[in-house]
């Protein structure tokens, strides 16, 4: 009776029934929520907080200059604020890499007790609480903190370095907070590296420098591609870090966001705004995407072209 | 050479997993070594055709090493090894993850092979029947030593010690002190047991190792002169096809194999386990060692 078709049935139920949880989860967590912002950022905004009902195109002319009507003016300084934090957010990815991607290799050639030892270190912030831990950050880098008092003690400052409320500590404050995903898949796919790839190029007469970009780079270009993502996308719409450690001086379009919901009422204009940062992720990692298969397909292409 | 950079010895590896490159095509695969060396165009397409010729591979430039078969890898990684005609091919087991029927087939085409392009191949295996079937010259090497080197020939039939008779092939070896017999030259083996030698150069009361071959031992006595025999008890008749392995045991413990060429299954039947036989040998047979670790 139970003949192939029955078991094909029955694992396509079995899949279907694994599946459920997490797509309602997705569903109502996140599609739901998501179909509200894009639908708000179209609302007239209410007097005190909330939405009216009706059609309001105008929030988009606050920002980009078009549409204008019912009283909203061009206001500029959001896309700047917008094109600082794509800024901070590229600083952040390129710090992180250029500190995961060496270290993801001295991790993966320790022994296994290291090894699992520094994967636990990687992980242990998570531990803590996101706020405990900046304000560790300030209480490292303000006037009076342990980094300016070590370094006047020992005579390299003889005035206490302003760190508090800079570029740099923002930029710190973000390496430090999403690192652990720039390290995780950058070091997955340092550790699946055949490290007999690289002895045989070696032994066809490349140098290291020359293996490293043509075996290397190449064969752990997923992880830094999938690393270099998920903290982008994280570090352009946070807010808490700046706001801790770049106080009014350091603003980007997380901060002012969380301001149009929180202080200024203005729920329309905040999902403007959020609307107008996810279509910029999406286009860059999409952008991204195509680049990266584009350059890879030319160049098996060139290498097809050329034999 | 340790002291030369591995980038720059004239030599070239085929890696035991073939270590392929997977994120080229099996032609990026081969020219890798002429790019690296900057040759260039024209020269490059055309070095690469004829190695994949040469390796019959022509035609599945385009494809990547995880779509071809196990002997097609290996044969990417032998052309991509011989592109920049090294000195000396450096082969590290090269066959030892090919099953059986194609390991034998790749063995002769690899030595048919080396002999159209003319280069050292140094082939580094444990499977003792390739070492024999594939080699011009063998070194035996033991903890990084070289034991013995020679042609397969020599090492086969004048195997240097122990462990060189006991690696290459099968092998029965008794130890034993020289001595002069009734009838000529003989070894005593502990347990009564004298095997019978033609002259050799050594004093009589040495300790020394002997070596039988199992294709030296007959039950039938086929040479007249010089020659001996040993008592033994069956213990196992193993059918492999060709021949017979007899399986004996010695008065004094020691097993001894034999090799036993049958005539159509006539013999096997004849045979019980737990009989006495004779196993004969010529007096020529027997090869002498220095005793290991005198």
């Amino acid at each position: 009776m139970s003949g192939p078709r029955t078991i094909e049935r029955e694992r396509t139920r079995a899949l279907a029934l694994l599946l459920t949880p997490i797509t309602l989860l997705l569903g109502i967590f996140f599609l739901i929520p998501l179909g509200i912002t894009i639908v708000y950022s179209v609302l007239e905004p209410g007097l005190y907080g909330g939405v009216v009902w009706s059609f309001y195109p105008y929030n988009y002319g606050r920002l980009f200059g078009w549409p204008l009507g019912a009283g909203e003016e061009f206001e500029p300084l959001y896309i700047q604020i917008l094109l600082n934090s794509l800024k901070y957010a590229l600083l952040t990815v390129i710090v992180s890499l250029a500190l995961c991607y060496p270290v993801a290799f001295w991790v993966s050639r320790m022994s296994g007790m290291a090894k699992n030892l520094m994967l636990f270190a990687i992980t242990l912030p998570f531990f803590a609480n996101l706020l405990i831990r900046i304000y560790a950050w300030l209480l490292l880098m303000r006037p009076t903190g342990t980094i300016n008092s070590a370094l006047m003690s020992l005579g390299v400052l003889d005035k206490p370095l302003n760190m508090m409320f800079t570029e740099f500590a923002v930029i710190v404050g973000l390496v430090y907070v999403l690192i652990p995903f720039m390290f995780l898949p950058i070091y997955a796919s340092v550790e699946r590296l055949d490290w007999s790839l690289v002895q045989a190029s070696q032994d066809l007469g490349a140098t290291p420098f020359q293996t490293f970009r043509r075996i290397i780079l190449p064969l752990t270009a997923p992880g830094i591609l999938g690393g270099c993502v998920i903290v982008f996308i994280p570090a352009l719409g946070n807010f808490i870090v700046p706001s801790f450690l770049g106080g009014s001086k350091v603003q980007l379009i997380g901060n002012v966001i969380e301001r149009q919901f929180l202080q200024a009422r203005n729920w329309p204009f905040g999902s403007t705004l959020s609307t107008v940062i996810m279509g910029s992720v999406m286009l860059i990692v999409l952008l991204y995407a195509l680049g990266m298969r584009g350059s890879s397909s030319r160049a098996a292409r060139k290498r097809a072209d050329s034999v | 050479m340790s002291a030369v950079p591995a980038h720059r010895r004239p030599f070239n590896t085929v890696f035991q997993n073939y270590a392929l490159f997977p994120h080229m095509s099996v032609a990026g695969n081969v020219s890798y070594g002429l790019e690296i060396a900057r040759v260039g165009g024209k020269e490059r397409a055309e070095r690469v055709m004829d190695a994949l010729r040469l390796v019959s591979l022509g035609g599945l430039e385009r494809r990547r090493p995880s779509q071809l078969s196990g002997g097609q890898q290996q044969r990417v990684a032998l052309a991509r090894a011989l592109i920049n005609r090294p000195r000396v091919l450096l082969l590290d087991e090269p066959l030892s993850a090919l099953d059986r029927k194609l390991r034998q087939s790749t063995q002769i085409e690899l030595k048919n092979l080396q002999h159209t392009v003319g280069i050292t191949f140094l082939f580094v295996t444990h499977d003792q029947e390739e070492a024999l079937t594939m080699s011009d010259r063998i070194a035996v090497m033991d903890r990084g030593r070289i034991l013995q080197l020679g042609t397969p020939a020599d090492i086969y039939d004048r195997p240097a010690s122990r462990f060189v008779a006991d690696f290459i092939g099968t092998s029965n070896i008794l130890t034993g002190k020289l001595a002069r017999g009734r009838r000529g030259n003989i070894v005593k083996v502990e347990g009564g047991t004298e095997i019978h030698l033609a002259e050799h150069g050594r004093a009589n009361g040495d300790m020394v190792d002997v070596v039988l071959r199992p294709e030296h031992l007959s039950l039938e006595k086929t040479e007249k002169k010089f020659s001996g025999h040993l008592d033994a008890t069956l213990e196992n008749i193993v059918f492999v096809g060709s021949d017979l392995h007899l399986h004996a045991r010695l008065k004094n413990g020691t097993p001894i194999i034999a090799l036993h060429r049958h005539a159509r299954g006539a013999l096997s039947t004849s045979f019980t386990v737990g009989q006495a036989i004779k196993l004969h040998y010529a007096a020529s047979a027997p090869h002498l060692m220095e005793r290991a670790g005198a």
